[in-house]
């Protein structure tokens, strides 16, 4: 069955725009002729593939779209020097070239306003669009427009702001996930170096997008790494609690051993009495293995996951647990001291 | 107006953009190829005259630039030990001396960024072995832990269930690879590269000991 037509649609639906449009405007040839023929082999694909996975990895990495492209690039040069596509190149006037500038900004700008949250490149633009319509001459506007540092800024649609890399400062703090903060100041404190080094204040986006790589390489060992523990820290917690649980009274009436009927919820009781000791040891220790001999309950990330509540388990139940650690080992049953603290925190409760 | 007034704009225009780039040290070539230009133009006499220049040194320009950032992208590349996207910049600066008008740079540089892109995507494929660490974790507490003998059996369901469960998943994976390069499997000394390794946060004998899992107990080998 071949692709969707909707889903053709939206993946090859702006090549047709595009080739509606280099013919609407007058330009013909061999390079409009290979855009139309790039095109057609698009739709031949969808009607020949029926995953569409599948199709857009072939139109990305079969080439088509680049096909496209250069054709199209070539079209549009041809077309920028007043010619169809084929005839030599001349540079046009100053008042037609800063007149089509002035028409692909006002068209962009009015697509911009549109769409959500484009307030930044709004703003940019219609900077950018006064200067063009203050009288000025085309080498004039070009001049003032790099000056006013707008075309980074304009490119900087793609470079955030400092104000949004504040926030990712924000929620990165709000979270509790300090590592992650720490990219996010590291990102703020990157783009403020390159501004500070940029004689109009505004930041080259190349630059930007190689030092935010840089600055993702160099942090993304020490989230892996917070993450892996985060990750591994309920658990440990978690099978010495649910072990001291299942010797309550109430632990039949606790949602963690709830099963299917009474005999499930018995087995379950059973199994964290009888195996959690075994398997805590066995997890001790795969985590002392991966991340070192200290004690897992000395890890910052515990008191950290507990403040962003994470861990809901409160300082007495947590106290209950490092106590009980000691006695936590395979085929033990929980000391009646421990259990009687245990039985007075109660069912479904922290 | 005035061909003197219309020169002396282009004059001050093209000094703006070479103080610019000689304002960032990312761009060394690029800032003496708009200095270049810059210069041509000081030196014309007529927009005539600056014409005949112009083309030649816009391309120099647009040559210079992709070499700077190809050198840029190198660097960072090399200080990460990105050695699969290093191949882009160097294939960049392999062929930019050899395209001859600005349609034929575009292109050159869209068609490297992707290609390099398409070989990024398969190498970061190999990263999803690490999935499947949860799984060897829990399977290793089923069949290790020491618990009475009455709970072997089920926790061997458990452990065979998970061990399907991530087979199938690493199955797809190979599925999703191969539209990109078939025959794709997973290459044990790729998820040992710098770049990879860096991502699992694991001493190495465990590293060494889970990826060796990978191949016995998802990838069927020694079956």
């Amino acid at each position: 069955m071949p692709i969707e037509a909707s889903m053709v649609d939206a993946m090859v639906g702006t090549f047709r725009d595009l080739l509606t449009g280099a013919r609407a405007n007058g330009s013909t040839g061999p390079d409009v002729d290979e855009m139309a023929a790039a095109l057609a082999d698009m739709e031949t694909l969808a009607t020949q593939l029926n995953d569409v996975g599948e199709y857009s990895t072939k139109l990305a990495g079969g080439g088509y779209y680049q096909r496209f492209t250069d054709a199209y690039t070539r079209v549009m040069t041809a077309a920028a020097g007043g010619g169809t596509t084929g005839a030599p190149a001349t540079i046009p006037e100053d008042a037609t070239l800063l007149a089509q500038s002035l028409q692909a900004y006002e068209s962009s700008l009015e697509h911009l306003r549109t769409m959500p949250d484009q307030g930044e490149a709004v703003d940019v633009l219609e900077r950018l669009l006064a200067i063009g319509r203050s009288g000025v001459t085309y080498p004039v506007f070009l001049r003032q427009v790099d000056e006013a540092g707008l075309n980074e800024a304009l490119a900087g649609t793609i470079t955030p702001s400092r104000e949004t890399l504040l926030k990712g400062v924000e929620q990165a703090h709000s979270t509790g996930d300090v590592a992650r903060e720490s990219e996010a100041h590291a990102l703020v404190e990157m783009r403020d170096r390159l501004a500070a080094a940029s004689p109009t204040g505004s930041v080259d986006p190349f630059t930007f997008e190689l030092e935010r790589f840089r600055v993702a390489a160099q942090h993304a060992p020490a989230i892996a790494l917070r993450d892996a523990i985060v990750q591994r820290l309920p658990r440990l917690l978690d099978l010495v609690i649910d072990w001291l649980d299942a010797h309550t009274t109430w632990a039949s009436r606790d949602d963690r051993f709830a099963g299917a009927d009474a005999a499930a919820t018995r087995h379950r009781i059973d199994m964290a009495r009888e195996c959690n000791p075994g398997f805590y040891a066995v997890r001790a220790m795969q985590f002392a293995e991966a991340f070192g001999p200290a004690p897992w309950w000395t890890r910052p990330e515990l008191a950290q996951e507990r403040t962003a509540g994470r861990i809901l388990w409160t300082d007495e139940r947590l106290q209950l647990a490092l106590d009980a650690i000691p006695v936590c080992v395979p085929l033990a049953a929980a000391p009646t001291e421990l259990v009687s603290r245990a039985e007075a925190f109660g069912p479904n409760t922290f | 107006m005035e061909s003197a007034d219309r020169l002396a704009d282009y004059r001050d225009y093209y000094r703006s953009r070479a103080r610019r780039y000689a304002a960032n040290p990312l761009y060394p070539e690029t800032a003496a190829a708009e200095q270049a230009m810059a210069d041509a133009v000081d030196a014309a006499s007529s927009i005539e005259d600056l014409q005949t220049t112009a083309i030649e040194l816009s391309m120099a320009m647009g040559h210079a630039l992709a070499r700077d950032q190809a050198r840029a992208r190198a660097a960072v590349y090399a200080e990460t030990a990105e050695t699969i996207r290093a191949e882009g910049p160097a294939e960049v600066l392999a062929n930019v001396d050899s395209t001859t008008d600005a349609p034929a740079l575009a292109s050159m540089l869209a068609a490297v960024e992707q290609r390099n892109g398409a070989r990024v995507t398969i190498d970061e494929l190999t990263r999803l072995w690490t999935s499947s660490l949860t799984t060897f974790e829990n399977v290793e507490v089923w069949r290790t832990a020491q618990v009475p003998e009455r709970w072997r059996a089920e926790l061997e369901r458990f452990a065979a269930d998970a061990l399907a469960a991530a087979r199938d998943t690493w199955t797809q994976v190979e599925q999703e690879a191969a539209q990109h390069q078939p025959g794709w499997a997973l290459d044990p000394e790729v998820a040992r590269a710098e770049r990879h390794r860096r991502l699992v946060p694991m001493t190495d004998a465990v590293f060494e000991r889970r990826l060796a899992e990978h191949g016995t107990l998802i990838r069927g080998e020694g079956d």
